[in-house]
């Protein structure tokens, strides 16, 4: 088999066979990335996973050899996702609030709301659809920052450092995103565990 | 720590990317804390509910016709 180097020589040099060669090893990860970010919306994330490899065959002269491939193709489909959800200008930027977890706000203990454990008893198996179809929809309505960052982080398991690479942000701005999409998530899934 | 103040640093927390003292004070915290043991638990399943979700199965037609386009430009 021949290495990812070789075949990037190649396909930079205009041969679509190695560029195919190179599209197999990152397609899937780049369609489930695509599928997750377009929430609901199929062609979307079959538009997303067709551009990125397009864009990427024809701006390869672009990418620096001492980088990495799949870092590369991850931004070019990240950016595409950006630009079909990203706010028109004007309107306006809803903040998330780090909703809930204020227990202790007042001084008398224990007046805070509760927090479910969402323990598993005789209901988990049917809740665990629930979750997974709250999930998908909390999701989407995630603003697309915050989403991308989730996505990259917990979906498709890339690390803090990858993830701002990708993203071109900060580890810090990276982890501050991952927290509160998560934070948001977490709180859309108690609701309804809690219903 | 307070509840509060603990808040910002629990996905680091369970993504175990925190300094040791930090970690310590939460430890010792959790140990007294109901409500937040309950959070950093449904919040350690929102992480991995997520890491759960089916992938997305890519089909042989999108894959043929990517191969088919890259061709021609
Ligand atoms: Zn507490």
């Amino acid at each position: 088999m021949e290495s990812e180097a070789e075949l990037i020589i190649k396909s930079k040099q205009g041969n679509s066979e190695a560029f195919s060669s190179l599209v197999s090893r990152y397609e899937d990860k780049i369609f489930n990335l695509a599928h997750k970010v377009c929430v609901g919306m199929p062609a979307e994330a079959e538009d997303v996973y067709q551009e990125t490899f397009l864009t990427a065959f024809k701006k390869l002269s672009h990418f620096r050899e001492d980088s990495n491939l799949g870092t590369w193709l991850y931004r070019i489909a990240s950016n595409l996702c950006w630009m079909r959800f990203r706010k028109k200008r004007g309107e306006p930027v809803v903040p998330l609030l780090d909703q809930s977890h204020h227990h202790d706000d007042d001084s008398d203990p224990g007046s805070g709301p509760i927090f479910r454990d969402w323990s598993d008893g005789p209901e988990e198996l049917s809740r665990k659809k629930a979750l997974r179809e709250a999930i998908e929809t909390a999701l989407g309505d995630l603003p697309i920052d915050y989403r991308l960052v989730v996505v990259l982080r917990d979906i498709q398991g890339l690390s803090s450092e990858e993830t701002a690479k990708v993203m071109k942000l900060s580890v810090a701005a990276v982890k501050s995103c991952l927290h509160r999409g998560r934070l948001f998530l977490r709180d859309r899934l108690d609701k309804v565990v809690s219903s | 720590m307070r509840c509060r103040e603990l808040l910002k640093y629990l996905s680091d927390y369970i993504d175990r990317d925190l300094d040791a003292s930090i970690c310590r004070h939460i430890d010792s915290h959790m140990k007294g804390c109901k409500p937040c043991i309950a959070f950093i638990n449904t919040l350690r399943k929102t992480k991995g509910l997520l890491k759960r979700q089916p992938k997305a199965v890519l089909s042989e037609r999108l894959r043929f016709r990517l191969r088919k386009l890259l061709k021609k430009s």
